[in-house]
């Protein structure tokens, strides 16, 4: 019998902002613990939040033992690394408690015309994985998450606009101008002629909306099963030669743990699902590797109570060698801030609205649009409609780039 | 008093119990087999002027985090002054409406079995290339104490199971997904009906449905849908928090305002015996039955304490957390429209040209809402022409209530498990929904 112990800690200074103003500080601080017994070719885990005792974790899993959960995956042998990233931000509590007032009142008075609200956190995270095959994998970061929502005093919306800044890196004028995103084109009303024309569609940081039918289809069941749009296409040229879909484990950039729930460490951190417009993979955990005869992609979930499965979570286009405005090459784009409720059919058409947008020139934003939606199909989106996934950034230090895909755009009346 | 709340200060403590089971299968490969049961609390302490929160898994500190919240707190010396304080409650009720059928008291390998025997059922399709098959349920207790004496026990269970089914012939695809749950596991045992037929119809979009032609319809909405729509469409706009401080917002959403035809009316309660189930909200206030819009006319919206005091309304017992690590905000319980007066085959063929969604995988809501439907057929000449696939229909919230101009004559109100409603991080809130037949003018269909 085998133990495995999976630790996650979270360590959370929330503050919530209400018109402008912190309303509420909340401070919050919870591990949870599972330990996992490999046996036979199954598996039983028992989990706690909170204080424990790893002894009776130990009986409640082998408890679950008589249920064979069958995992007929061996655990992952003499894995050792330790990544700290928590000492690059020298932001104390208390100094990130003064920063987030300062940013709201900063906020107050550039922009009194507008209320800000939502979240403003400093969180420390540190998730481990340790078993008795001399595996020893840890993850501790820190690092600011914050999101703020805006409104015109006289918009009748529920919200106008929002930015969001996750990073190390504490830049106070950045910030600024990160959260208070479109505010200051609030009132330029951009063009939109309605021609049917394709229009560069930008996404920066959501662009899980225009990859998600990799996420459903690319899902290593599902493909080895023969029920995705993919299936039985591996090695076969697909989409641009500029398109590469990776899961990326690259914790420095991408601020997420360098392991995935089984424990797997992928070579350089990264592994491509399609290279350079070629199917390569689909994603999988060990065991679904193991049952459909695929790769191991380092795609487990780590959930600390629960049977290491299959997850989307590290799937990241990567990034080119071009800014934004380089694969914009002068034409003007369509930055769409909120494109949510869209989806892909099973054959692969796509529709989806776009709430919140801006024109944008791959530099600044250059007038707000009104709402509109768009459409294509996944072939054409990363195929021949593709532009790029940039270099850059909005923020210092973000683990989002943008995404660029000629759309075909059209007005839905009235303006957000 | 179980806890010493400090002078010059609101306190709350809210304690859950909580049990809950997650068994998942692919194909006949067991995945997960597990059973959760841990007890936590989220406590606040409130000056006047700023909340201060502490979320915590160790009960027996709960007084010690009460007091280092009240430290950093400044008393105030008339709290019970403060505008906020008459909208906290400090009710004493017991309201266990489950004990006798607890889901944490049905045998692990009960659960196990009553999935087994959806397998071959769903075998016996020739089209079926692969499925999940999902067990969840969850029976939590919560205490709730604060500083104006309120002493609430009450429990609130779900449980359920859901089949998520991938259907293949030849490059031709279709998923769809069977849902069956409730409040006991008793009352999730029979399936094969319906079952068998979201099989066949999966079967029947998988061979016969063509891509639909983009642009304007009217719209029919299956009770299903009608529950998205409402809660989507509607239900988050009637949540005033986002009021606060606003006056544009307020002159938009005034009562009296009509937003809909006479016929159209909004419901809201915590009352009904479900996944909305909530007979004390997570700041102690009673569910209240609440008509958001009553014939045509908007009449009321949803509430916690700090929402109606700011709007000085009253609280609706609408303060709800996901769960122990999280603030209550303004929530939805369980929302439905009311039923109307035609049948619902009297309103497909009054249809010229339409669309009729029979079933949704999700949807979204803002100025503009989105239902992203997994059966979708076309009517023409006021009958079912055929199957066609939708990725998304979009619409205006207030034209789309203004433009129902159909409503069946009988609601049907669903419970959920494996989902539920996200705001903000706080995802997934368990909420029920539902509604009669309506029909949709103008919509845009994609």
């Amino acid at each position: 019998m085998i133990k495995e112990v999976v630790t996650l800690k979270d360590k959370t200074t929330s503050l919530s902002v209400t018109n402008g103003k912190v309303s509420a500080v909340l401070r919050s601080n919870i591990q949870k613990t599972g330990v996992r017994l490999y046996d036979s070719n199954c598996l039983a885990i028992a989990g706690a939040i909170g204080a424990y005792r790893e002894e009776e974790l130990v009986k409640k899993a082998k408890q679950l033992l008589k249920f064979k959960l069958p995992y007929d995956s061996a655990p992952e042998e003499g894995a050792r690394r330790s990544v700290d990233f928590s000492k690059k931000l020298e932001l104390s509590d208390g100094a990130f408690v003064e920063l987030a007032g300062n940013v709201l009142e900063a906020l107050g008075k550039k922009y009194p015309q507008f209320m800000f609200s939502h979240k403003l956190e400093l969180k420390e995270v540190e998730e481990t994985l340790v078993n008795d095959c001399g595996t020893e994998l840890s993850y501790k970061d820190r690092y600011l998450q914050l999101q703020l929502i805006n409104k015109h005093r006289d918009s009748k919306n529920l919200m106008d606009g929002g930015g969001a800044v996750v990073s190390r890196i504490a830049d106070f004028d950045k910030i600024v101008e990160s959260l208070s995103l479109g505010c200051d084109v609030y009132s330029e009303k951009a063009d939109f002629s309605e021609k049917g024309e394709m229009i560069p569609v930008v996404m920066l940081g959501n662009d899980v909306e225009f990859i998600s039918k990799f996420v459903t289809d690319l899902k290593g069941d599902v493909y080895g099963s023969g029920a995705s749009l993919f299936s039985e296409k591996v090695g076969q040229e697909l989409f641009n030669k500029d398109f590469t879909l990776l899961v990326n484990r690259d914790a420095e950039n991408k601020m997420s743990r360098f392991f995935d729930g089984e424990g797997v460490v992928l070579k350089d951190d990264c592994f491509a699902l399609i290279e350079n417009g070629v199917l390569k993979s689909a994603y999988t955990s060990k065991r679904i590797a193991k049952q459909y005869g695929l790769q191991v992609t380092g795609s487990a979930a780590l959930v600390y109570d629960s049977a290491p499965d299959v997850s989307s979570g590290a799937l990241a286009a990567a990034q080119g060698g071009k800014t934004i405005k380089e694969l914009l090459g002068g034409r003007k784009a369509i930055l769409a801030v909120q494109a949510a409720g869209g989806d892909f059919t099973p054959q692969g058409e796509y529709a989806s609205p776009i709430q919140t947008a801006y024109l944008f020139d791959g530099e600044k934003l250059l007038g707000r649009l009104p709402q509109l939606s768009m459409r294509s199909n996944v072939y054409d989106m990363f195929g021949k409609d593709y532009i790029g996934a940039s270099s850059d950034s909005d923020y210092p230090g973000s683990p989002f780039n943008y995404m660029a895909i000629n759309m075909n755009v059209s007005k839905i009346d009235g303006w957000m | 008093m179980k806890y010493e709340f400090p002078e010059g200060l609101y306190t709350d403590v809210r304690i859950e119990h909580v049990f809950q089971t997650h068994i998942k299968y692919t194909k006949r490969d067991l995945q997960e087999c597990k059973e959760q049961k841990y007890s936590a609390a989220f406590v606040r302490v409130y000056d006047g002027d700023m909340w201060y929160y502490a979320s915590t898994s160790d009960l027996d500190g709960i007084q010690g985090e009460i007091d280092a919240l009240a430290a950093i707190a400044s008393k105030h010396p008339a709290i019970d002054k403060v505008p906020i304080y008459k909208n906290l409650s400090g009710h004493k009720d017991v309201v266990m409406s489950f004990i006798g059928r607890e889901v944490s008291g049905v045998p692990l390998e009960s659960k196990i079995g009553l999935l087994s025997k959806l397998m071959p059922k769903i075998e016996e399709n020739k089209y079926v290339k692969l499925y999940t098959l999902t067990y969840l349920d969850n029976y939590t207790i919560k205490e709730f104490y604060n500083s104006k004496g309120a002493d609430l026990n009450f429990d609130w269970q779900t449980a359920g199971y859901v089949a998520r089914i991938s259907m293949l012939d030849g490059e031709r695809k279709m998923q769809c997904a069977y849902r069956n749950a409730g409040i006991h596991f008793g009352e999730i045992q029979t399936f094969e009906e319906e079952l068998g037929k979201e099989l066949g119809e999966c079967q029947e979009f998988l061979l016969n449905s063509e891509p639909v032609e983009p642009g304007k319809y009217s719209v029919i909405f299956a009770p299903l849908v009608t529950g998205v729509f409402v809660h989507e469409c509607f239900g988050h706009k009637s949540e005033s928090d986002f009021m606060i401080g606003d006056e544009a917002t307020r002159k938009e959403w005034e009562l009296g305002k009509r937003v809909g035809g006479d016929e159209l009316t909004i419901a809201e309660t915590g009352d009904i015996l479900g996944s909305g189930y909530t007979p004390y909200d997570d700041e102690g206030n009673k569910s209240t039955m609440t008509y958001l819009i009553k014939n045509g006319l908007l009449t009321g919206r949803l509430h916690n304490a700090e929402s109606a005091t700011d709007l000085g309304e009253h609280a609706t017992g609408n303060g709800r957390a996901v769960n122990f690590e999280y603030e209550p905000l303004v929530r939805m319980t369980t929302t439905y429209i009311d039923k109307g007066s035609k049948t619902i085959d009297e309103i497909i063929a009054q249809t010229e040209n339409g669309i009729l969604l029979k079933d949704v995988a999700h949807g979204s809501g803002m100025s503009t809402f989105t239902i992203a439907p997994t059966y979708s057929y076309l009517i023409k000449n006021g009958k079912i022409d055929k199957p066609v696939r939708v990725s998304v229909v979009t619409g205006n919230v207030f034209e789309a209530l203004t433009g129902i101009d159909a409503i069946s004559d009988k609601v049907e109100v669903f419970s959920f498990v494996g989902g539920g409603c996200g705001k903000m991080a706080q995802y997934p809130l368990p909420v029920g929904f539902g509604g009669p037949y309506i029909r949709v003018k103008n919509m845009n269909v994609q």
